[in-house]
């Protein structure tokens, strides 16, 4: 009798979710699939999908994610090697193209934070130890200490920078010749958190993004007034390598400051490199010294699967990344101010947040990555309502984000939206979204059965309804 | 039955054999018509939306409709009606945001019973409506502009 009610309810799933699933390394059945511990399927989907299969399949995407991150960080880096030996405007646009590329496959990446993952746990000799000592924020850290690294508006819509005044470098390192006479990825890296203050980020995408586009501060460069739907506007000459053409923005400077900036961009290519490279070796399939441990973790590894995408999208994607930058209406507190691409970090995130539900994932290369998914062991367990309700919110999330998306790539992007402040409907609707999500998140959290740390516990603000 | 602008009869039934194919091919349509938008260009970038759209809403009417698709057929009638607009089209963008929001209507309608679809399509109706309401704004605003402009002269 349990066999049969367990199949009638899987036919309701797939009628539903139109997909066919089947478990990680499990042989094909005549009409369906198998989960790798399950039994031969029927009409396309397994008819027994464990906890095991579903974090096989989210560690083989988390594998796949971050190995197209290192792909695209790699073409990045060429791309930056070309643009410095011949400074074109086509290689500059090619080296910001490429920059934007790479952020795709990241930002789906973000959910396998919060979870004591490589990410963010992962310590210099390959080895897991506690949240925050992995390379995490020498990747992706934001707001950036721009100031430290190269020329700056002082102001920018009447904020200054980030970084602390007490622990401030004389100043920046590319002009600082004296204290810094070569750049390399070990230079960047010493002054990354500068005087042990966070806010002095010196590394990662953000880095690359700034020595990319610049400051944003409107096309007339006045850094003030109403925003404009422009990014950065860091002119090609601020690489010259033409004598006596080097610029640091309309000002005319020595050739060696245009080499130099050449140099930190290239080594934060290189760092980026590095610390992707090992995060990618820790979630190798059945070598990483993360992935064995992972997928052998039974129920701790689901709960982790559900707290990575319940504390992004709540604290982190609608607390930090998007409700404190529309309360503050400010570019400092914007994810990627530089390049006005903060609509594609939302929608990434959100992204990411979907594929760990459905065990989906599309590689860079176009290869289609499924697998058992959280939600056919939601219905296996007896809980469709819930699975269907958690991800009709999953799909609202990316229908309001979409919207953000498609406001930015018709000239309203987000730093103009936020401008707007909290009446701004079109943001306001990401993160009720997001919120929405989060309280299925923790009901399925619960009817898994499983035990996982506070979903609300990465932002202070209030968010949501 | 839809007109189609972009795409020929062969590409048509292409599409209606291939949906997943031609689903995967939006996606890389769409891709090249932002690198005309980013430099600023709506006049090269409609003929890639308008394929674009047209692919999808072929899926779309097809019943073949996902959530994602549904994201999709939005996403690009806006931006397609926001090129239309910058190239002083306005009413081939308004005529084509009316015409989808009249099939997200339809959508609505054949939905009712299931709330989180009907809440999904509302979702994307209101979209439209407001990606209208910031067409004729911005129409009017250049209006404005570019009375004022003729005045100086």
């Amino acid at each position: 009798m349990k066999k049969i009610s367990i199949s009638l309810a899987l036919l309701l799933a797939i009628s539903l979710s139109a997909c066919v699933d089947d478990g990680e390394d499990g042989a094909q059945g005549t009409a369906g699939a198998d989960g790798a511990s399950g039994t031969d399927g029927v009409d396309g989907v397994s008819t027994f999908v464990t906890s095991t299969d579903v974090i096989t399949t989210n560690a083989n995407i988390a594998y796949a994610a971050y190995a197209d991150s290192l792909i695209s960080a790699q073409t990045l880096r060429n791309n930056i090697a070309t643009f410095i030996a011949d400074p074109s405007e086509t290689n500059f646009s090619n080296a910001k193209q490429a920059w934007l590329d790479s952020r795709e496959p990241y930002g789906q990446t973000e959910v396998y934070r919060f979870r004591e993952g490589p990410i963010d746990a992962l310590l210099a000799d390959g080895t897991i130890g506690e949240d925050g000592e992995g390379p995490e924020g020498r990747i992706n850290a934001w707001p950036l200490g721009e100031a430290i690294i190269d020329y700056v508006a002082v102001v920018v819509d009447g904020d200054s920078g980030p970084e602390s005044a007490a622990n401030a470098l004389s100043g920046n390192v590319i002009a600082n010749t004296a204290d810094y006479p070569t750049i390399n990825a070990e230079t960047i890296q010493n002054v990354f958190e500068f005087g042990e203050d966070e806010r002095n980020v010196t590394t990662g995408y953000h880095a690359i993004e700034f020595l990319l586009w610049g400051q944003d501060l409107n096309e007339d460069l006045s850094g003030s007034g109403s925003r404009d739907s422009s990014g950065g506007q860091r002119p090609v000459t601020d690489y010259s390598v033409t004598v006596g053409a080097c610029t640091s923005g309309e000002v005319a400077v020595i050739d060696d400051i245009c080499t130099r900036r050449g140099q930190y961009l290239l080594a934060a290519a290189d760092v980026l490199i590095d610390d992707l490279t090992a995060v990618v070796e820790a979630w190798e399939p059945n070598a990483g010294v993360h992935y064995t441990s992972f997928v052998a973790g039974g129920d701790e590894s689901l709960a982790k699967i559900m707290e990575g995408m319940g504390r992004l999208s709540y604290g982190e994607l609608a607390g930090e990344r998007i409700n404190i930058a529309l309360k503050t209406d400010s570019q400092e507190d914007e994810h990627s101010c530089f390049s006005d691409n903060t609509h594609r970090d939302i929608f990434l995130n959100a992204k990411g947040v979907q594929n760990s539900f459905n065990a989906s994932y599309t590689r860079i290369d176009g290869e289609q990555i499924e697998g058992a998914s959280i939600y056919d062991l939601m219905v296996v367990e007896g809980q469709h309502e819930l699975a269907n309700s958690l991800r009709a919110s999953l799909e609202a999330t990316m229908a309001a984000a979409a919207v953000i998306d498609t406001k930015a790539k018709t000239g309203t992007p987000f730093d103009v939206l936020i401008q707007q402040g909290i009446n701004q409907p079109n943001v306001v609707a990401v993160i009720d979204a997001l919120v929405d999500q989060t309280d299925y998140i923790e009901q399925a959290i619960v009817a898994l059965g499983i035990t996982a740390n506070d979903l609300r516990q990465d932002t202070e603000e209030d968010i949501g309804g | 039955m839809t007109e189609y602008k972009y795409i020929c009869a062969k590409h048509r039934f292409w599409v209606d054999a291939h949906p997943k194919d031609a689903f995967e091919s939006i996606q890389q349509i769409t891709k090249l018509a932002e690198q005309w938008l980013q430099k600023n260009q709506p006049n090269q970038a409609i003929p890639y939306l308008g394929t674009a759209y047209e692919t999808a809403e072929i899926i779309f009417d097809n019943r073949l409709e996902s959530p994602q698709l549904t994201t999709c057929l939005t996403s690009l009638a806006i931006m397609l009606a926001h090129a239309y607009a910058a190239t002083n089209q306005i009413n081939a963008a308004n005529s084509l945001l009316k015409h989808l929001n009249t099939k997200m209507k339809c959508a609505i309608d054949c939905a009712l019973g299931y709330n989180t679809k009907v809440a999904f399509f509302e979702h994307c109706s209101k979209a439209i409506n407001e990606a209208k309401n910031d067409i004729i704004f911005a129409s009017a605003t250049s209006t404005v502009t570019t009375n004022q402009f003729s005045q100086i002269h």
